[in-house]
């Protein structure tokens, strides 16, 4: 196909004016976080990994054994979050394993549950709006009776949280909604409830961040040690002066689920 | 959710996040591209135009038929 100088000129022009057209639209900022925004805070220093967060979540959401735990379960042990399981606790290990939070041969416990984003991509991605934020407690919602199956929310969440029930007929989503059935009993977050030591804490989310700053800018105590007079340097890591068996001495890193 | 731990996050299974959510950029492309059903209506045209110049008439024909019927051959 030739094309002579004419043509080639009204082509630029038009690709031109399309170019511009495109670029008037401007991509929207990250969304904020409602003021009255519930959440948790997860203390991975206080977490002993007792599970007993993933146990009372099971209880108050009707959840059935995991699949994942085995052929004939019977202890309910999941290994990851699944539309049965909505939280979960995972350790992670480094060489001999034998010092609690520490990076290289020790532990360490993590709760891998919904973060609630701010700015969330399952919501974004929900072409039926069965997935939304409340707008004042910032929970992120899912409505069964709206959602078609479609699954975008399992494609697009970054995290990999909302689950689908692969093996029933008429299939849901399963995660975490931070307990919004027990609110009107006034109870709250079930993992938070029953956690012994006070790793998962519930609340609005600037206490919890007021809560984690203060934590964070704690100094590691020095304490007299049982043995000869020696001085040990541990880690002071609880809100309530309970001394953690973690003997490192930095501080606390922080992560907060913007999105 | 915020959390707190010792051990660096992305060995917890937390790797760094980019500062603009997933959720404003996806968002944005697809908005830039269907604002006001502007660029489809404009390739529409587009092609509209690319597909008119060329469509190759029966009246245009070598043959020297004129207005020939289609089945003419």
């Amino acid at each position: 196909m030739s094309i002579n100088r004419r043509d080639f000129l009204k082509g630029a022009l038009a690709g031109g004016a399309l170019l511009g057209m495109g670029a008037e639209a401007e991509a929207r900022p990250n969304k904020t976080m409602p003021p009255q925004a519930l959440g948790l805070l997860f203390d991975s220093a206080l977490c002993i990994g007792c599970k007993a967060c993933v146990a009372a979540c099971k209880r108050v959401n009707g959840l059935p054994p995991d699949p994942t735990s085995g052929e004939n379960p019977i202890w309910d042990v999941p290994l990851d979050m699944s539309a049965y399981t909505y939280n979960v606790i995972k350790v992670y290990k480094s060489g001999t394993a034998v010092h609690k939070d520490q990076e290289t041969d020790g532990y360490a416990f993590m709760k891998q549950s919904c973060l609630h984003c701010v700015d969330p991509s399952c919501v974004s991605a929900c072409p039926v709006s069965a997935m939304l934020k409340d707008p004042v407690t910032g929970i992120v919602t899912y409505d069964a009776g709206a959602c078609i199956g479609c699954r975008y929310c399992v494609a697009a969440c970054p995290f990999g949280v909302p689950r689908f029930e692969y093996d029933k007929a008429l299939p849901k989503i399963g995660k975490c909604e931070l307990c919004r059935h027990r609110m009107a009993d006034g109870h709250y977050a079930a993992c938070a409830e029953v956690c012994p030591t006070g790793a998962t804490l519930y609340g609005k989310v600037t206490d919890l961040m007021t809560e984690a700053r203060r934590r964070l800018a704690l100094k590691p105590a020095k304490r007299r040690s049982s043995r000869a007079g020696s001085w040990a340097v541990r880690t002071r890591a609880t809100a309530h002066r309970r001394p953690s068996t973690s003997r490192r001495s930095t501080a606390r890193r922080s992560w907060a689920a913007r999105r | 959710m915020i959390k707190l731990a010792s051990v660096p996050f992305d060995k917890l299974g937390h790797r760094p996040l980019p500062e603009r959510s997933y959720a404003s950029i996806s968002e944005g492309l697809q908005h830039t591209l269907y604002s006001y059903l502007i660029l489809p209506a404009a390739v529409l045209g587009v092609l509209g135009v690319v597909a008119k110049r060329n469509a190759k008439h029966d009246d245009d024909d070598d043959d020297g038929g004129g207005s020939a019927g289609r089945g003419r051959k």
